[in-house]
């Protein structure tokens, strides 16, 4: 058993977890426990949500076949059942993506398919559909100095009363081996994030991970254009930032975990508090400086 | 009813100028705009589409593991349909129950491997090493993350073969040259099979709407949203140009490579 620290919590978990700092927080009681052990199996009277997902009345198992089974539970309690050795990082990839989707939602919290940067203590998130280049910009922004709060995943905070707060995951960035290799960050001797594929596992230094919770400043929704129409920047305003539900990570589990309240009550929330901005970007790495520097300069941007 | 009706072909067999004689034609002989966007967006090898419908992302899983969830992908999708679509589909036959009906184009490899050295900027010979690889996948990401979802195509006689197969549904063969030849003809024979009536004065307007040359004028006045390497999209659509473009080793190893699924559509003499 060994003790971590996730978006604020203390989770205790059985089955190692490489990517996560150790705990330094008090001695309460685990805010999350991970168990190795049996899931239960699929209940054919009951409707599945995807060939991988079943949502169940007292949890939702998560089944990758020939990787491991998981058992979410209450927000409270993750079981897994490994296929592959209890170490393979096969593992890990599902049990920090789609399995701590479903945990923050039955914790109450919104989880944003988003990186996010720590931009003078407050948070830019760098959304966008699957390959439009939200880990790639991230570590670029490492490169040049910045803290991240989390990559691909992080959590908002939205308390009644309270403002927005973006809860920091772990110190690691998923790259492929292109971006990697355009970033110049070595890639011999990194974990990949599944045996088949050169996507992997790159840790963040102490230096560049923000382990605080900051309110977020700057939505930035990316994506790929072959040849990016000027100027590559438009401010959504209104019911059109608000109705982006693709900065919710899996918005469809979501709503058939029954959370349609948080997620238009958080979105509501979000389009009203943060500038919202499409990014349209080119394929080419080699564009990769210029796009900091825009999405940088956004920051500078008059607000209102 | 809801399903789906697929437009199906090996790439660069016409299925472009299928669709668009389609949409024209459902428009009763209309203009079409070749960069008029699918009505509602929903792209069948769109990773946003596979990843909220399975609740995990594609970039994390492997080949084997996104081709085996993409029927269910489809499956819900076209279930939450009340209308039946069309889709266009470079990708092997599946038996998928929610099939209403397929055309299949299929065009001469010779042909086919000059479309496609063009289109994917490649050399013919490399072309002719695509079309000849068994069980190919294209778009597949192993270094990096390729927009779009991996597609099967199979080799370009796996491709046919798996269409000529007999079907729980409907398929419909008919071809690019039959399509060149008498357009109006291809056109009718292939609209029952996805569940239209034939209006001959819609049909000659479709066929007038979507001349090559009008399309390609599209082109080069606009571009075109699904061109992706350096050059045109729309080409020169020749019937038999392999004769003067292919040499002799590049058309031997065409025929080597797909000579009996060729003579079984008549690309071939019997005997050849």
């Amino acid at each position: 058993m060994s003790d971590y620290h996730l978006f604020g919590w203390r989770v205790q978990s059985a089955l190692p977890l490489s990517e996560l700092l150790p705990w330094r927080g008090d001695a309460r009681a685990p805010d999350l426990v991970v168990e190795i052990g049996a899931v239960p199996p699929m209940d054919p009277h009951l409707p599945s949500f995807s060939p991988a997902v079943q949502i169940c009345p007292t949890g939702v198992r998560v089944a990758m076949p020939a990787v491991a089974s998981y058992w979410v539970e209450a927000g409270r309690r993750v079981i897994v059942q490994p296929i592959l050795p209890e170490d393979a990082a096969d593992i890990r990839v599902f049990l920090l993506g789609t399995v701590l989707a479903i945990l923050c939602f039955q914790r109450g919290l919104l989880p944003m398919h988003a990186s996010a940067v720590d931009i003078d203590g407050r948070v830019l998130l760098l959304s966008g559909v699957s390959g439009a280049g939200k880990s790639t910009l991230a570590a670029a922004f490492s490169a040049r100095g910045y803290r991240l709060l989390s990559d691909d995943l992080c959590a908002l905070e939205v308390r009644e009363g309270h403002p927005l707060m973006v809860l920091p995951a772990f110190p690691r960035v998923k790259l492929w081996r292109d971006s990697a290799l355009h970033l110049q960050v070595p890639i011999d001797g990194l974990e990949r994030i599944r045996e088949e594929l050169e996507k992997y596992n790159v840790p963040l230094v102490e230096a560049r991970f923000q382990p605080d919770a900051l309110p977020p400043a700057q939505i930035v929704f990316l994506r790929t254009e072959r040849a990016p129409e000027r100027p590559p920047l438009r401010r959504l305003i209104g019911v059109e930032a608000l109705r982006r539900y693709d900065l919710v990570h899996r918005w469809r589990l979501g709503l058939a975990l029954g959370c349609q309240a948080l997620i238009f009550k958080a979105m509501a929330r979000l389009a009203d508090a943060v500038p919202v901005v499409e990014v349209a970007r080119s394929e080419d790495l080699a564009d990769l400086p210029a796009l900091v520097d825009m999405v940088r300069a956004l920051g500078e941007m008059p607000r209102g | 009813m809801s399903g789906i009706y697929w437009l199906a072909s090996y790439p660069k067999s016409g299925n472009t100028w299928l669709r668009l004689l389609l949409r024209s034609y459902a428009a009763g002989g209309a203009a079409v705009d070749i960069n008029g966007t699918a009505p509602d967006g929903w792209s069948i090898n769109g990773r946003t589409q596979f990843d909220e419908s399975i609740g995990l992302a594609a970039s994390d899983l492997t080949d084997a593991e996104i081709l085996a969830w993409w029927p269910s992908v489809l499956q819900k999708w076209a279930q939450a349909r009340t209308e039946p679509a069309y889709l266009k589909t470079h990708t092997m036959c599946r038996p998928f129950d929610f099939t209403l009906g397929v055309v299949y184009l299929v065009r001469d490899p010779r042909d086919v491997a000059l479309s496609l050295a063009r289109h994917t900027d490649r050399s013919i010979d490399a072309a002719i090493t695509i079309m000849g690889t068994q069980d190919k996948i294209m778009d597949r990401s192993r270094y990096r993350l390729q927009p779009g979802l991996l597609q099967s195509w199979g080799s370009w006689s796996q491709n046919v073969e798996s269409y000529l197969a007999p079907a729980p549904f409907p398929v419909h063969i008919v071809s690019y040259e039959a399509m060149r030849a008498d357009s109006a003809a291809a056109l009718s024979g292939l609209l029952p099979v996805l569940g239209f009536q034939v209006d001959h004065a819609a049909v000659k307007a479709a066929v007038a709407a979507t001349a090559l040359e009008t399309l390609r004028g599209q082109e080069a006045a606009k571009g075109f949203v699904e061109a992706v390497g350096p050059h045109r999209f729309f080409g020169e659509g020749r019937v038999e140009g392999w004769r003067d473009r292919l040499t002799p080793a590049q058309r031997a190893r065409i025929e080597a490579d797909h000579g009996r699924v060729m003579a079984r559509l008549g690309y071939l003499d019997a005997d050849y």
